[in-house]
């Protein structure tokens, strides 16, 4: 079989390799090229504006949790209050405040944060990134978008029920989310929309996986990928393999709501036991945390090196710590569960477990700074949203530890400390690394760059705001107010919380109004953006080396040969023979191709330090 | 004779590429199974008697003569798959329609299975032990008609013009059916005894 380095096929010879991928016509209808289209660029524009969408409507929902927190009982102002809670003239009552916040999570981590950052960048940047010139499987690509666009009608369709749309939490755990604790088509139509995105999902799935295991262009390794590929392509691995997993249990649960079973009520015709649920849903949703969090330890892990001007600090190593933490996602899932009064040792085992997956993610958290470590910083827009992610990443990531040990979960479980660590960890880190890939691959999606100043202050406006927001949570947590709680101040061992609630939703309320200096930087840049050229940031990847900004349909009239890592800067024999301090990775410095040896790698950039 | 690999090798690599999103397909089918297995364990380890006291145990004798069917289906099938790879259509027409039979018997003797058990009294909703019984056999079953679906599929393939893509597709579908027979297999050993 094939060595490493040298990619992977057998055959070795590129001359096949062109032929792998034929150079099909451009489409020419208008449908077939925007609408029903299999090009990956394509279908990550359409993930791209339906992300975006669902974005701005939990972000709304979001808004909506904050105004009953600072105002609790008084009327949602404007449009929001006028249209949507007409029956109650704006207010917002207790059960309406299950459903805001229980849609507020699925959408943002179905709808908004899987279609932006796997469906829009996992598409664009994979093939590129690879060589390929598109995915393994393109008309499958194309029916996953369809496919997850039809869940979120369904989604849309769910909030026009008579009883209102989901409200048992995002967790959705029986018994409330049977059909007595939430009687109504909402909460079914919900459960079969997760369904539907869920198999949208494994089609994505299995294409990533098909495509970078099979497309790689001739001489790229495993271990000359980009990391931004490695998360995807582990990202794309979790969702595979456990997304059944919860379509299991959403099965069983549809079951118990709409023919009678009691798979998981207690009592009644035999034992059901709501735990089996928890069980289910979180052997997925352990795992999901992390799919929505690898992408981003990818697009960072190459961000630092590229705008430090330094080959990765232990690119091996930030490997093997992904790796790693896939491979320890499936068995942590308990530390959700701690509460269910499960056997101390089973308890003590996932407690040992959650702690030691701690271990890689500081690994990876270390290998960026060192990276940075005597690098030539270019602070650009991205790498700007590279480094705030990677603080508030720390920073939730450290809080983790108290909700893995279980002497303090035992106080911390289902405060608002839990909702502060995993937005700082899951959204903070998810949003400001997302908006980083949007800001650095906008030249290649558009040929335009986008404005600078606005970036910035977007930039600036966002992490200290989201920051704000979710340590007033955490603080909140700590003091002792529960979660998801529709007027925590009824409560005299709450009511002093009113004003941290108050000052964090002002935080909360800036973080929403600071996105508008993206939508209109956005706008403005794709309709009058100044032009971008191929490699505005002078990188040495694929996608920035040998794709047009954009790329033509079939991405590249030849497929490159790649001889080297993607991150290989600062090299001095580069820099006497080329005057530049990076290197393409299917570029050959002149010398060696003089000499006739074009197959030698170069000096290896990609290992250890 | 020279197999399809070596006169084309692009080929090879194109049909690789498909086999292998094939089995992770196939492989998140399983996780679904798994998940649905893991929970009817943890249910039913849990009980003091199984089955529950004053239920009657599931009929065996339908099951048994399902798992031979399954299994020979999944024989007539790799038959028929090899065959027709090696070029020989009028065995891979016999092997294929032979599975179309077996499956389609699988698939009455289900219902009479389920209809049984209906008629003693086990309805859906009438007890857990009931419900596990018809929520694991119809999610195997959907799968079975799925991949029925595929074999009436491949034997209008086979008994039309020879192509290409034909090896392949036999191939895809050989997978999924043998997959479906496997979760069978796991379901007998732990639903019926």
């Amino acid at each position: 079989m094939s060595d490493a380095t040298h990619g992977a096929q057998s055959h070795g010879s590129d001359e096949i390799y062109q032929h792998l991928q034929p150079i099909h016509p451009d489409p020419d209808s208008f449908i077939r090229k925007w609408i029903f289209s299999t090009d990956h660029k394509v279908i990550a524009k359409q993930f791209l504006w339906a992300g975006f969408t669902f974005l701005f409507f939990g972000g709304m929902l979001a808004m909506m949790i904050r105004w009953q927190w600072a105002y609790p009982g008084e009327a949602v102002p404007s449009f929001l209050g006028g249209v949507f809670l007409e029956d109650t003239g704006g207010v917002i009552g207790p059960a309406t405040y299950n459903t805001i916040f229980t849609m507020h999570g699925l959408i943002m981590i179905f709808w908004a944060i899987t279609p932006l950052m796997i469906g829009a960048f996992g598409n664009l940047c994979i093939p590129l990134m690879i060589g390929a010139r598109d995915m393994a499987f393109p008309t499958l690509n194309m029916l996953s978008f369809w496919t997850f666009f039809a869940s979120g009608i369904m989604i849309f369709a769910s909030f026009m029920v008579e009883l209102g749309s989901a409200a048992a939490g995002w967790t959705t755990y029986p018994p409330l989310s049977t059909n007595i604790g939430t009687p109504g088509f909402g909460q079914t139509l919900v459960v079969m929309a997760i369904f539907t995105t869920g198999s949208a999902t494994l089609m994505g799935a299995v294409n990533y996986i098909a495509t970078v295991i099979r497309l790689r262009a001739p001489g790229m390794g495993w271990m000359q990928m980009p990391l931004t590929v490695w998360g995807m392509w582990l990202t794309a691995i979790l969702n595979l393999l456990f997304v059944p997993v919860l379509a299991a249990g959403a099965a069983l649960l549809l079951m118990d709501r709409s023919f009678g079973t009691t798979f998981f009520i207690a009592g009644a015709n035999g034992n059901g036991d709501p735990i089996l649920f928890q069980h289910l849903f979180w052997i997925f949703g352990h795992p999901e945390v992390y799919i929505l969090i690898l992408p981003v330890w990818g697009f960072i892990g190459d961000f630092i090196p590229f705008f430090s001007r330094k080959p990765a600090y232990w690119y091996k190593g930030s490997v093997y710590a992904m790796i790693l933490v896939t491979v320890l996602s499936a068995v942590v899932y308990g530390h959700h569960m701690f509460w269910t009064g499960m056997n101390p040792l089973l308890g003590q085992s996932f407690m040992l477990l959650t702690l030691v997956i701690s271990v890689p993610a500081e690994m990876l958290f270390l290998n960026w700074l060192h990276t940075m470590w005597k690098g030539s910083i270019r602070l650009t827009v991205p790498m700007l949203f590279a480094l705030g992610t990677v603080f508030v990443f720390g920073l939730g990531g450290l809080t983790g530890i108290f909700l893995g040990t279980i002497s303090t979960d035992i106080y911390l479980h289902d405060t608002m400390f839990v909702v502060g660590h995993f937005h700082l960890t899951m959204a903070a880190a998810a949003f400001l690394g997302t908006f980083g890939a949007i800001y650095f691959w906008f030249p290649k999606m558009f040929g335009k760059k986008m404005n600078v100043s606005l970036g910035k202050y977007h930039f600036w406006i966002s992490v200290v705001t989201i920051t704000v927001v979710f340590c007033g949570q955490m603080a909140a947590g700590y003091a002792g107010q529960q979660r998801r709680l529709w007027d925590p101040f009824q409560y005299t061992f709450l009511a002093h919380l009113a004003d941290l609630n108050r000052w964090t939703t002002y935080f909360g309320f800036a973080l929403g109004l600071g996105q508008v200096l993206f939508v209109v930087n956005w706008f403005k840049s794709i309709f009058a953006g100044e032009k971008a050229d191929e490699n505005p940031w002078e990188l040495g990847t694929l996608d920035w080396t040998h794709a047009s900004s954009p790329p033509v349909h079939h991405n590249f009239d030849v497929i490159p040969r790649v001889y080297t890592g993607p991150h290989e800067f600062a090299n001095p024999e580069v820099k006497r023979l080329l005057g530049r301090d990076w290197l393409g990775q299917a570029e050959q410095l002149p010398t060696d191709a003089a000499a006739g040896t074009g197959d030698a790698p170069m000096a290896d950039s990609t290992g250890d330090a | 004779m020279a197999s399809v690999q070596d006169l084309h090798p692009v080929r090879a690599e194109r049909e690789r590429t498909t086999l292998l999103g094939m089995v992770a397909f196939i492989a998140s089918w399983v996780m679904l199974f798994l998940g649905l297995f893991f929970i009817f364990a943890m249910y039913r380890v849990k009980q003091p008697a199984w089955p529950p006291l004053g239920v009657d145990s599931l009929p065996l004798t339908l099951p048994i003569i399902n798992t031979f069917v399954i299994g020979l289906s999944s024989a007539s099938l790799h038959w028929a798959v090899r065959a027709l790879g090696a070029g020989r259509r009028p065995e891979a027409f016999r092997g294929v329609l032979a599975t179309v039979a077996l499956g389609a018997l699988f698939m009455g003797l289900q219902l009479q299975l389920w209809s049984d058990v209906w008629a003693s009294g086990l309805e859906l909703s009438t007890n857990l032990y009931a419900s596990y019984f018809y929520a694991l056999t119809v999610f195997h079953a959907a799968h079975v008609f799925v991949g029925w679906s595929l074999l009436l599929w491949l034997v209008a393939m086979v008994r039309g013009a020879p192509q290409v893509s034909h090896a392949l597709r036999a191939k895809l579908i050989g997978m999924f059916w043998h997959f479906v027979g496997a979760v069978w297999m796991a379901l007998f050993l732990l639903v019926f005894p």
